[in-house]
């Protein structure tokens, strides 16, 4: 029974351990797009919406597209929400990005689009009739429209550092 | 603005509509008891002594553990139409109150909110409520705190289904836009859209940071 439990508790602690090293994996990376329209998200719980290539990872390939939410801080109000603005996002910055796995509940905001719908579910289009798309470069002023979307792996963006 | 406390007793409704949002209170789910106003404004548990305080679910304990405190006061002020606020805000920098354990209730959106489904107001209430008495109870300014602690008890709704108005395709500008606001329940969830219009209409193209707007509609949406 003791040897039960002992080895019961070194399955936990190995799980632990396991859970905690992927926790506190770095990934460097830098911003490829970002969604202009994620200043229209809840703010009293704001969300901003990137992609991001991946240049060393232990879980990714280097040159790879990964979804990325963050949550930028906010005091709640409409206007109060400190996105990340394109000084920070700018393409040639590469950042050592603390990147986890989606929740449950955050997996819904893992349904990202490449146009704006409107409310009765077509495609929003601008003055130009053109098609309105989500993602701008970080690049060069240029919006973009990412291949099978839906299959681009999503994580959650925690922190970020130089 | 200073809010004292003369009586020592533990919530106080002021404002607007502040009687409204007492029902808001008591159509919250799984409500085990119900709140009313004194004539003073502060709020007392209807039949206290007749709650079984063993019964109650966790949540509804830490509501009425909240109402009984002596210990703190926290407030609820009800407001006219505001573009900064959605339902709520914690310590309003429109009247540069920072005392702890405040917050506004815009009673516009309250009271459309209402109007679509009572249940959901009454989430949105408590969920107020208890933001407020977590900033009163430890003095926390910080939003993002008292937010997780009411948040864990009366949880935020989701946000999706961010959509521009249909009637605004190929134009330049947008005046408003729509979003659907989700309360997850184990037996149904409560969705409904929310259309914003604008203070200012603002160029498609350069949605820089948050416009502020306030809510004109709101509707239930029936999801399969």
């Amino acid at each position: 029974m003791t040897k039960f439990f002992t080895i019961l508790l070194i399955i936990f602690a190995l799980v632990i351990s396991s859970s905690s090293q992927q926790n506190s994996e770095t990934t460097i990376a830098n911003f490829v797009a970002f969604d202009k329209f994620s200043g229209l998200s809840n703010p009293r719980e704001p969300k901003q919406m990137f992609i991001i290539e991946v240049q060393k990872s232990s879980f990714f390939q280097a040159g790879k597209l990964i979804k990325v939410v963050y949550y930028p801080k906010t005091d709640g109000f409409r206007g109060g929400a400190k996105f990340l603005e394109s000084d920070t996002l700018n393409y040639k910055n590469i950042w050592k990005m603390k990147l986890r796995q989606p929740s449950e509940e955050e997996k819904l905001y893992c349904e990202f689009e490449n146009y704006l719908k409107t409310s009765d579910g077509e495609v929003d289009t601008d003055e130009k009739s053109e098609p309105t798309l989500k993602f701008h470069s970080t690049q060069i002023d240029a919006d973009l429209k990412f291949n099978n979307l839906e299959r681009i792996p999503c994580m959650i963006l925690d922190s970020f550092l130089k | 603005m200073a809010l004292t406390d003369p009586t020592g007793l533990d919530f106080e409704f002021l404002g607007k509509d502040r009687d409204k949002f007492v029902e808001d209170a008591n159509n919250r789910d799984k409500a085990q008891f119900k709140i009313k106003l004194s004539d003073k404004g502060i709020v007392e548990i209807v039949d206290k002594n007749k709650v079984d305080v063993s019964k109650l679910s966790k949540t509804e304990k830490a509501l009425f553990d909240a109402i009984t405190d002596t210990k703190n006061r926290a407030f609820l002020v009800g407001v006219e139409a505001q573009p900064g606020i959605d339902f709520g805000g914690f310590v309003s920098p429109y009247l540069q109150s920072k005392q702890p354990g405040v917050n506004w209730i815009d009673s516009s959106d309250m009271s459309l909110l209402r109007d679509a489904d009572k249940t959901a107001a009454g989430e949105v209430i408590s969920h107020e409520m208890m933001e407020a008495y977590e900033s009163a109870k430890t003095g926390s300014l910080d939003y993002n705190t008292v937010h997780k602690a009411a948040s864990k008890l009366f949880p935020e709704p989701t946000f999706t289904e961010t959509n521009s108005l249909p009637n605004e395709k190929g134009k330049s500008t947008m005046t408003g836009y729509t979003a659907v606001w989700t309360w997850t329940r184990p037996e149904k969830d409560i969705s409904v859209r929310v259309t914003y219009t604008f203070v200012t209409p603002i160029p498609r193209a350069s949605i820089t940071s948050q416009p502020q707007g306030n809510m004109t509609k709101i509707e239930v949406v029936k999801k399969k």
